[in-house]
């Protein structure tokens, strides 16, 4: 298995990236070298030098620090939207599946209301009408992101649904909720794990994109998207300020990405 | 008597309408019995089985009696069969690659039968499957408990199958095509082993295939099928010897005899009718060189030729014996 990894030099950069992050995320309070939220006006818009690695921003906060922090608040949105969404669409995904008919009809028109509507406006109406916060946004999130695990597992379902094994597991007797959640779940879930790891880039940069409009963390909460959008008045003064918390953003998804690659290799039942 | 199936009839929805699968089909099973079913791919003899346990798509309509032990299982609620599937009747599938599941090892699969049906403990099924392996022939039943399906042969996942469906040790086994994805050679030990399987539980099974060899090397009694109908029934022997239902002739003529290079093997005209447009008479008319007016116009109804062997078939009278032309030298070439 190790070595099936190794073989694939792009997972293994995917392997590096997520484990640095979770690694950033889980010791920040170390690696970070000044608080995330402590204003020192003496040392505005400094540029980048051995006392501020990525330079400060117009209040004069460690710009490396807040970005060491602001690890915590992506995974945890990524993580938590993922979560909580993928077990909602699996199971919906694979009931509608599995028995078909009219149960199948009722979820799958759910699910195009919410595929048919743009995630984002949703995300927005959703933040605007509980107010912007962390906390809204990952509801947001979660709310759009359940239907594309239910279209992904409903289709896998639906082509393991009539194997043999399935039949045959009828025919020893087991009752249909067994056969669901031991039989048709386990073998249907491969594809939409790896658009789940795939998502975790996606929900953090959706996260940042709604900060960035101010949906999202609200200052001083040292979110990445939240950090971009207060740089871009000092844009021209101080490049650092937006540069930083961007590549932190890119290499994130960049990782999750490059991972779930790797896993879309390795969970294929066919290749094991 | 094991089982008594009573006038069995079939209809699936297709294409907005409800054709008619299988049409009143009755034949029984003793306990120690083997009973086969053959006929052409079409002909309904799959959906015979699957009627049997019920294990019908959602839009079946099914009628007649299926009596089990002189319990009448078709009147059974779904919990109610559950418990019969794989517990007391068990079936073995066609293809061994597709039936197991890739994901779970070998010793939970055996495992799931005993899980589901009895209250042994852990250490309890974990002997048992090691036996139902060493029973159904895998030699290191140690190792082959926590291997996946795809490290094994076709041959060996078969057998991995019949410790499934063994498990519970059934009272009937359905088995369906079981050796037709196997190489010839596998096929034979397939076969063997399901010969002292039998020899051994004294179970009924009912063996479902299209190979006409696979019916002389295990089974007592034949059931031909043609179209969802019965068209003739019999011991084996009187049935390869004294064919004498036109369909079950040409079936018999289309087995290759080791030795003899014919220019044309015998084959039937035509297809399998389709449900949808079945016709009013015997539904082999089309592809019958025998065929005469009533026959288009009638279903012949079942005819005692001799005591057990029975065919549907205007040609022959109640008590007729007149002679197929078919001698026994088919035995010998299907057994080869």
């Amino acid at each position: 298995m190790v070595r099936r990894i190794l073989r694939s030099p792009l997972s293994v950069v995917g392997i590096v990236l997520v484990l640095i992050i979770l690694l950033t995320a889980l010791f920040a309070p170390l690696i970070a070298t000044h608080s995330p939220t402590e204003v020192d006006l003496l040392s505005k818009l400094e540029a980048p030098s051995a006392e501020h690695y990525f330079g400060t921003d117009e209040v004069g906060r460690d710009i490396f620090s807040r970005i060491v922090y602001g690890t915590r608040i992506s995974l945890r949105i990524g993580l938590l939207v993922v979560l909580i969404s993928f077990p909602i669409g699996t199971i919906l995904g694979a009931v509608a599946g599995y028995i078909g008919g009219r149960v199948d009809q009722v979820i799958m028109r759910i699910t195009d209301v919410f595929l048919s509507f743009p995630g984002i406006i949703l995300a927005m109406s959703i933040a605007a009408a509980l107010g912007p916060s962390i906390e809204n946004v990952m509801l947001a999130l979660a709310a759009t992101w359940w239907p594309w695990y239910t279209r992904i597992v409903r289709s896998s379902v639906l082509s393991i649904k009539n194997s043999e094994f399935i039949e045959a597991s009828r025919a020893l007797g087991a009752n249909p909720f067994r056969i669901l959640f031991k039989e048709v779940i386990p073998n249907a879930i491969a594809p939409a794990t790896i658009q789940a790891s795939l998502d975790l880039g996606f929900v953090i940069l959706s996260a940042a994109g709604l900060s960035f409009i101010g949906l999202g963390a609200q200052p001083p909460s040292p979110e990445w998207g939240a950090m971009l959008s207060n740089s871009r008045e000092i844009l021209r003064d101080a490049w650092w300020a937006a540069t930083f918390p961007g590549v932190a953003i890119l290499l994130t998804v960049l990782g999750f990405n490059l991972l779930g690659d790797g896993l879309n290799d390795l969970l294929d039942p066919k290749q094991r | 008597m094991l089982l008594n199936v009573n006038e069995l009839s079939l209809s699936l929805k297709r294409a907005g309408k409800y054709s008619k699968i299988l049409d009143q089909i009755s034949f029984q099973v003793e306990e120690g019995e083997t009973v086969g079913i053959v006929g052409e791919s079409g002909c309904g003899k799959s959906m015979t089985a699957l009627s049997l346990m019920r294990l019908l798509p959602e839009k079946a309509l099914l009628e007649g009696e299926v009596n089990f032990q002189g319990e009448k299982i078709s009147g059974y609620s779904k919990r109610k069969l559950e418990k019969i599937r794989g517990n007391q009747v068990s079936m073995i599938f066609q293809d061994p690659l597709t039936s197991l599941n890739p994901l779970h090892t070998v010793g939970t699969q055996i495992e799931e039968s005993l899980l589901l049906h009895t209250k042994m403990t852990k250490k309890e099924r974990r002997k048992r499957v090691l036996q139902l392996l060493n029973d159904v022939g895998l030699p290191r039943a140690e190792d082959l408990i926590d291997e996946y399906p795809h490290q094994l042969s076709g041959g060996m996942r078969q057998r991995i199958m019949i410790a499934i469906a063994m498990a519970c040790e059934p009272q009937l086994l359905i088995c369906d095509e079981p050796t037709t994805a196997l190489d010839v050679t596998v096929q034979a030990q397939i076969l063997e082993l399901m010969n002292k399987i039998k020899k051994e539980t004294q179970m009924g099974i009912i063996m479902i295939t299209h190979d006409m060899g696979v019916v002389a090397e295990v089974c007592d009694r034949v059931i031909v099928m043609y179209a969802g109908k019965i068209v003739e029934e019999g011991p084996v022997l009187e049935i390869f010897q004294n064919p004498k239902h036109p369909y079950t002739q040409g079936l018999l003529d289309s087995i290759p005899k080791l030795g003899q290079r014919k220019e044309k093997l015998g084959s039937i005209p035509g297809t399998v009718p389709a449900p949808e447009n079945m016709v009013v008479g015997c539904r082999f008319a089309d592809r019958c060189s025998h065929a005469m007016d009533i026959c288009r116009t009638v279903h012949p109804p079942m005819i005692g030729i001799k005591e057990n062997h029975q065919t549907a078939c205007w040609l022959y009278e109640e008590g007729d014996e007149k002679d197929g032309s078919i001698g026994s030298h088919k035995l010998e070439a299907a057994l080869h």
